[in-house]
């Protein structure tokens, strides 16, 4: 099991989001957030803005749904198209996967080891 | 070492705080997040004003309704999108794991689907940042 921290631009969430349902992995936490990665911010003279907002998608699947998950953000968090040979524009997100070494549905008290979900 | 990540209901954050500050855990980072679950989660509410068969051009007043299946319009079935939830951070020793996923799990269980979720994630190190030093969370 893994879970799959992807740092999104919040414009793109919903088309994220439509299209991991579209997939039948609608289980997902959303949370606000501020960041900024290695070019530290936007500047527009004279304003430079350091934190940029952002949304994390929080989403924990089995290990064997992680490489189509991972993809679907991919495609659908860039803001060109994913057939398109651009090569996309910053700020555009990052996606984390880590480990998750059990899960508990709190509802069914039962283990669900290797699946979530009841 | 371990890090619980649970998400649980909002009205049941305070429950879960007096659980585990009676538990004697004081470690906790509290997120505002919203989520959904797996299932499609529908809600059924009343339907005074008769919307559903207003927009068949049906006058609300109307009680004896025309079209079968409108006797009743009491009540409407919306769809739930993402709902507010509150996520819990706790890191603690593996020995103190599974006590606290057992006080969590006792302090959410309403038997309602939405009670939420616990996982468990394994975690590398942690550093203090006053003291700078790399350390080891001990049993509490």
């Amino acid at each position: 099991m893994k879970m799959i921290w992807a740092v999104i631009r919040p414009e793109s969430s919903q088309r994220v989001i439509d299209a991991m349902e579209k997939a039948g992995m609608s289980a997902m936490t959303r949370l606000p957030v501020t960041g900024y990665g290695k070019e530290l911010g936007i500047t527009d003279q004279p304003v430079h803005y350091s934190e940029i907002q952002k949304e994390i998608l929080m989403i924990v699947l089995p290990d064997n749904e992680v490489a189509k998950a991972v993809m679907i953000i991919r495609n659908e968090a860039r803001t060109v198209s994913s057939t398109s040979t651009d090569e996309g524009t910053i700020d555009e997100g990052k996606i984390f996967v880590t480990y998750v070494d059990e899960s508990f549905t709190i509802r069914a008290t039962l283990k669900t080891i290797g699946a979530p979900g009841p | 070492m371990k890090q619980v990540i649970a998400v649980i209901r909002d009205e049941a954050v305070e429950k879960t705080k007096h659980a585990l500050a009676a538990a004697g855990i004081k470690r906790v980072t509290y997120l505002h997040v919203t989520g959904r679950g797996q299932q499609k989660d529908t809600i059924r509410v009343p339907d005074p004003e008769g919307t559903a068969q207003r927009n068949l051009g049906i006058h609300p007043l109307h009680k004896r309704c025309p079209v079968s299946g409108l006797d009743k319009p009491e009540e409407k079935e919306y769809e739930l999108g993402f709902i507010p939830q509150r996520m819990l951070m706790i890191a603690a020793a593996d020995e103190d794991i599974r006590s606290i996923v057992q006080l969590l799990i006792n302090a959410n269980q309403s038997g309602r689907q939405g009670d939420g979720k616990i996982f468990i994630c394994p975690v590398v190190g942690v550093i203090s940042v006053r003291t700078e030093e790399p350390g080891n969370l001990t049993s509490s």
